[in-house]
C-alpha cells in the first residue's frame, strides 16, 4: 500500500475496530462473550501489527497529516493533563486579545509556572474564533507580557507550539506582526528564567518560532517543524502546491529531522497510531520529558542558563569554513565549539 | 534600433522560480551598464546612464529607488575606501541535499561575486567607525541561510567587542527554504545577537531597503534601535500570494506593505531618500556615546586584534564577556 496516506490507513483501522466492536456486541447479546475472547484478542493483535508496520514506514507527508490531524490533542487538551492548575489570562494591554495564542498561570508538579500555547479550534465555530491557530500580533505581545511576568517573579515558562503560521492578514500587517515576532525572538533569547518549548502539532515557521526560543526544545514524535508550509514551498519553488509531499521530503519537516539538525533536544514518542489515539499516554510522556528537562535547567545559575541558551542559538546552522591555516574545510555550527576552524588557531 | 532602446524580455525564462526571478531582476534591470540610457523599472522613463549612476540609481523622474549591489551600496554609504570585509570566506553547505540548492548557490555566487548575500565588514560613515552589513539581493534573494546567520552574528560580536555601532542594510526575502529548519533558525540566531548588543548598550541601526519580507522582517530587520527605510521599498511579513488572499477579506490601503505604510503604522522611524542616507546616518551615529569620529589609530580600533578585543570576543562567545 505504498500510495495510501496515513488518513486512508486510519479508515481501514477504524473499519477493523468497528468489526471488533460488532463481534463483541453480537457475542455478548448471544451470551457467548467468553467464546470469542480469543478471536477478539487475535483481531486486536492483527490490528496492532498492521499499525506498527504502517507507522514504521511513515512518509514525511504522513507526519504532516498527523501533525494537522483534526483529532490531534491541542494545547488546551494537554493543559489539564500536564498541569495541576491552569488559569488563563488575557490581553496584550496594547490593543486586544488573541484566542489563537493562550497563556496564563499554571502549576507544574506543584510549582508555579507560566504556560503559553497556540490553540487551533476543534469545530468550525471555535476555529473561526481562534483564527485556525494563526496567531496575531496581540497574541505574541500577550505572550511577551506573560514571559516578562515569569521573569520578574522567577517562574519557569513552558510553551506548547501548534500553529500553521502567524496571521498574515491586513490588520496583522498593520499592527506589526513582524515586529511582534521579532521582539519575542530577541527578548526570549535573554529572558532571565528557564524556558522549555514543546512542539505538539504544527511548528509553522516564524509563527511557531515566535514563542519557541528556549533552553530546551522538545517535539512530539509526529509533530512537524518547518521553515514554510510544504504547500507554500512547493508553490514557490515549483509553482505547484500539489507537490507538497515532495516539499515535505526536501525540507525534512519531521521531529526526527529536527533532532538530527540539532534544532530539537528530544523527540518524545507518541502512542501507536499517534497522540490522538491515546492523549493520556502522549501527555504522560510529554510531562515526563518536561519534568526532566525543567529539573536540569532549573539547577543552573541564571548566568549559566543564559550563556548556554546563547551558545545553543549561536550554534544553529551548518556551513563550510575553509581552514584558516591551510587546513581542510571544516563544518561549523553543529557542535559546542561555535567557531570551528578559527577557534583552534 | 539602437541596442539600448531594446526592451528587456518581459516574461521570465521557463523553469525559473520566484527567487531566481527576483535575482535576475536585480542583476539585469536598471543595472545594464553598456547603454547610454537606462529605463526606469517603475515609470519607464529613459534616464541617461551617467546621471542615473550619479543619482545612486534613483529615477530622476519618479524617484523609484532601484536595487543596489553590495558593492554599490557600500560605495553609496561608507566613507571612501573605508570598508574592510570580514568573513567573506564562509560558504553554504547543502546540509539537506535539497533539490537544486547547489546549482542555485553557484548561480548566486556568479551573479554577486560573493559566497553569500550578506556582506559584512568594518567601515566609516561620516567619519564614525562602525560594523556594516549589506545584503546583495542577487544572491538567492538575500535569503537567510546558515552563512547569512553566522556572518551576521560574527559581525555583531565584532561590534560588541569593540563597542562599535552595527549598521545593517537589509534586503531579503526571508528564511532560506533550501536549508529547511536551519534557515528558519537564523531568525532566532540573528535576534539573539541583537539582544546582546541591546544589553551591552551597543547601537544597532537598520536601514530597510527593497524588498525586506518574511523571516528577515520578522527578526533582525525589525529590531533596530533606529529603523530607517528607503522610499517605496516593499516591506512585508506576508508574501505576495498570501497578501493577495488576505486582500480578499480586508481591503488593504493603497500604499500597503511599502516603507510609507510601515512608517504610518509606526514600524519605521523615518523614510529617507538614498541620497540623504549618509548624512542622516551620520546624525544618528553622532547621538550614541559609543560613537567616535575617526581618530589617528582608526583602523586598529575597527579591526585590530588587540588582546583586549580578542579577549572580549572570546568572552562574548562564552557568554560572559559583556560589559555591564
Amino acid at each position: 500500500m505504498p500510495s495510501m496516506t496515513v488518513l486512508d490507513f486510519e479508515k481501514l483501522i477504524d473499519e477493523l475496530e468497528g468489526n471488533i466492536a460488532k463481534t463483541r456486541e453480537i457475542a455478548a447479546r448471544e451470551g457467548r462473550a467468553n467464546e470469542v475472547l480469543a478471536d477478539i484478542a487475535q483481531l486486536e493483535e492483527n490490528r496492532d501489527a498492521l499499525m506498527r508496520e504502517f507507522f514504521q514506514n511513515l512518509t514525511r507527508w504522513d507526519n504532516v497529516l498527523l501533525a494537522r490531524h483534526e483529532k490531534r490533542p491541542y494545547a488546551l487538551d494537554y493543559a489539564p493533563l500536564l498541569f495541576d492548575d491552569f488559569l488563563p489570562l488575557a490581553g496584550d494591554r496594547l490593543f486586544g486579545d488573541d484566542d489563537a495564542l493562550v497563556g496564563g498561570l499554571a502549576v507544574f508538579e506543584g510549582k508555579p509556572v507560566v504556560l503559553i500555547g497556540q490553540q487551533k479550534g476543534r469545530d468550525l465555530k471555535e476555529r473561526t474564533r481562534r483564527n485556525y491557530g494563526y496567531a496575531r500580533p496581540e497574541g505574541y505581545r500577550k505572550a511577551l507580557r506573560l514571559l516578562k511576568l515569569a521573569e520578574r517573579f522567577n517562574r519557569p515558562v513552558i510553551t506548547l507550539i501548534d500553529t500553521p503560521g502567524a496571521d498574515a492578514n491586513v490588520p496583522s500587517e498593520e499592527r506589526g506582526i513582524s515586529e511582534a515576532i521579532a521582539r519575542n525572538l530577541r527578548e526570549m533569547s535573554v529572558l532571565r528564567t528557564p524556558i522549555i518549548a514543546a512542539v505538539i502539532g504544527e511548528g509553522g515557521s516564524g509563527g511557531a518560532l515566535g514563542i519557541a526560543v528556549a533552553d530546551r526544545v522538545l517535539m512530539l514524535e509526529h509533530s512537524i517543524y518547518s521553515v514554510i508550509a510544504p504547500e507554500g514551498c512547493a508553490s514557490i519553488l515549483w509553482r505547484d502546491p500539489a507537490r507538497k509531499s515532495e516539499a515535505a521530503e526536501a525540507m525534512r519537516v519531521t521531529a526526527r529531522d529536527a533532532h538530527e539538525l540539532g534544532v530539537v533536544d528530544e523527540v518524545i514518542p507518541e502512542p501507536l497510531g499517534g497522540a490522538h489515539r491515546d492523549p493520556e499516554t502522549a501527555a504522560a510522556a510529554l510531562k515526563d520529558a518536561l519534568s526532566r528537562h525543567l529539573k536540569e535547567i532549573s539547577r543552573l545559575s541564571r548566568t549559566r542558563l543564559l550563556a548556554q541558551r546563547y551558545d545553543k542559538l549561536r550554534a544553529l546552522g551548518r556551513f563550510c569554513e575553509p581552514g584558516v591555516d591551510g587546513a581542510e574545510e571544516s563544518t561549523g555550527g553543529s557542535g559546542n565549539d561555535t567557531k570551528p576552524a578559527a577557534a583552534t588557531s | 534600433m539602437p541596442d539600448w532602446f531594446r526592451r528587456r524580455p518581459s516574461s521570465p525564462p521557463a523553469g525559473e522560480d520566484a527567487e531566481q526571478r527576483r535575482g535576475r531582476h536585480a542583476a539585469t534591470s536598471a543595472a545594464v551598464p553598456a547603454g547610454l540610457f537606462v529605463k526606469c523599472d517603475k515609470c519607464g522613463h529613459l534616464l541617461p546612464t551617467k546621471e542615473f549612476e550619479r543619482d545612486l540609481r534613483v529615477c530622476a523622474r519618479c524617484g523609484h529607488h532601484h536595487k543596489l549591489t553590495a558593492d554599490e551600496r557600500i560605495a553609496a554609504i561608507a566613507d571612501a575606501d573605508s570598508f574592510r570585509e570580514l568573513n567573506a570566506h564562509l560558504r553554504s553547505e547543502d546540509a539537506l541535499a535539497f533539490p537544486d540548492y547547489a546549482a542555485k548557490l553557484e548561480k548566486g555566487e556568479q551573479a554577486s561575486g560573493r559566497k553569500d548575500g550578506l556582506v559584512t565588514g568594518t567601515a566609516r560613515i561620516g567619519g564614525y567607525g562602525c560594523v556594516l552589513g549589506v545584503v546583495d539581493f542577487r544572491f538567492m534573494g538575500g535569503s537567510m541561510g546558515s552563512v547569512f546567520g553566522e556572518k551576521f552574528v560574527r559581525a555583531a560580536e565584532h561590534a560588541l567587542a569593540r563597542k562599535l555601532p552595527f549598521v545593517v542594510f537589509c534586503a531579503s526575502g526571508g528564511a532560506r527554504m533550501q536549508e529547511g529548519l536551519l534557515g528558519l533558525m537564523q531568525m532566532a540566531k540573528t535576534s539573539a545577537a541583537v539582544a546582546r548588543l541591546c544589553e551591552a548598550g551597543v547601537p544597532y541601526l537598520v536601514v530597510l531597503t527593497d524588498p525586506t519580507t518574511g523571516g528577515a522582517f520578522a527578526s533582525f530587520a525589525s529590531l533596530g534601535d533606529v529603523i530607517l527605510a528607503e522610499p517605496g521599498a516593499h516591506l512585508a511579513f506576508a508574501g505576495a500570494r498570501v497578501a493577495q488572499q488576505a486582500a480578499q477579506t480586508h481591503k488593504p490601503p493603497a500604499n500597503y506593505q511599502t516603507s510609507e505604510f510601515q512608517e504610518e503604522r509606526g514600524m519605521v522611524d523615518r523614510v529617507v531618500p538614498r541620497k540623504e542616507l549618509p548624512a542622516t546616518l551620520t546624525r544618528v551615529l553622532a547621538f550614541f556615546p559609543t560613537s567616535e569620529p575617526s581618530s589617528p589609530n582608526g583602523e586598529a580600533a575597527l579591526n585590530g586584534t588587540t588582546s583586549a578585543a580578542a579577549a572580549a570576543t572570546a568572552g562574548a562567545r562564552n557568554g560572559k564577556g559583556q560589559a555591564n
